[in-house]
């Protein structure tokens, strides 16, 4: 089923829209929560409630491109369960994604808009493979490692591509006046 | 947890971003499929082929249609009636086969012609003759070797030892070792 059709079910309010959904982006969602929670019970926890969201937030809202609506809200709803979760060293990997972008992007939560918006334009200006591994690394939150392998690339090569690119960012936000 | 505000910024980039991330957890293979797939769609949709094509089978079905309208296909012919079968004396008569010699199984030849006849009896395979010499070796692969073989050394008759078998021993010897 396309997208638009899904949309359409949304719309509809029938409840067929959420069982698509999951057949469709259930495993992406999945995959998201899963990296950023490490538990597949509270991953799936958030994977349903990001259903239930979608079914809220739809109408009005028509997203242009579902996975990434889908993914968006996954995303945020993992991110709030790990603060509620948190605890030391709960998954390490995750830590050192935080501390490595707290070194380029300021840290101010009402500039979030603007921020993701410089981001966004920063990142449709570099190359695809740094951009793939940007927002696999800071948005899925994958290991290097994994990326590595996806990608087809040594782990060393990944980690130094990123840090380029962090540093390239961390400039292009300081022009702009919201660097660290 | 240092950082993760700047991690959730990470949520508001464009959505586009995120769709072409998605791609990270494609298997290179289907993402591999899927390039070359549209770009032969795009290639194809984009060529004068494709309108040289759809020309071609219009004029074609058209110029199809013409013909049979041309040959009566359409239209069944005025006046044809189906021939009346009607039985004859000759219907009645069991068919008679001409007596043919039938030729028996085993004489089939591929290459069997009218007047050719194929001896039925199976040939006995021919033997090649080898002639062997009288030592029963093959000729030409040289004599037989000569092997020196010592000639017995007679068994001297000592009286008070077994004679009859056994190493042959020398009689200076003390038969019972370990007694005088």
């Amino acid at each position: 089923m396309q997208d638009n059709e899904i949309i359409e079910l949304y719309f509809a309010r029938d409840e067929q829209a959420i069982v698509e959904t999951d057949k469709m982006y259930g495993a992406a969602c999945m995959r998201v929560s899963l990296n950023i929670l490490n538990s597949r019970s509270d991953a799936e926890e958030c994977v349903n409630d990001t259903y239930l969201k979608a079914w809220n937030s739809i109408p009005p809202q028509r997203p242009n491109i579902l996975k990434a609506f889908l993914c968006r809200i996954t995303r945020n709803l993992s991110l709030t369960r790990y603060r509620h979760l948190h605890r030391a060293g709960r998954n390490i990997d995750l830590e050192v994604s935080f501390e490595e972008l707290e070194a380029c992007i300021p840290v101010p939560e009402e500039q979030s808009t603007l921020l993701a918006g410089y981001i966004s334009d920063f990142l449709k200006r570099e190359d695809k493979q740094d951009r793939l591994l940007f927002m696999g690394r800071y948005f899925h939150a994958c290991s290097a490692k994994e990326l590595a392998q996806r990608l087809g690339m040594s782990e060393s090569n990944v980690n130094v591509r990123l840090y380029r690119t962090r540093e390239r960012l961390r400039t292009y936000l300081l022009e702009r006046g919201c660097g660290v | 947890m240092k950082g993760i505000t700047a991690f959730t910024c990470i949520s508001d980039v464009d959505e586009s971003l995120i769709a072409e991330s998605l791609s990270i957890f494609e298997s290179p293979y289907v993402a591999a499929i899927k390039a070359y797939r549209s770009e032969r769609r795009r290639a194809f949709f984009q060529s004068p082929l494709w309108a040289a094509m759809i020309c071609a089978v219009v004029s074609l079905s058209i110029l199809s249609a013409i013909v049979m309208a041309g040959n009566g296909v359409f239209t069944p012919p005025a006046n044809t009636t189906p021939p009346e079968i009607t039985a004859t004396e000759t219907d009645t008569e069991e068919p008679t086969e001409p007596e043919t010699e039938r030729r028996p199984a085993s004489t089939y030849h591929s290459d069997w012609q009218v007047g050719t006849p194929v001896d039925p009896t199976p040939q006995p395979p021919t033997v090649p003759e080898v002639t062997i010499d009288w030592n029963g070796f093959l000729p030409g692969y040289g004599s037989p070797p000569t092997i020196d073989i010592e000639p017995t050394v007679p068994r001297p008759n000592i009286p008070g030892q077994n004679n009859s078998s056994g190493p042959i021993r020398n009689p200076n010897l003390n038969p019972n070792p370990g007694f005088p």
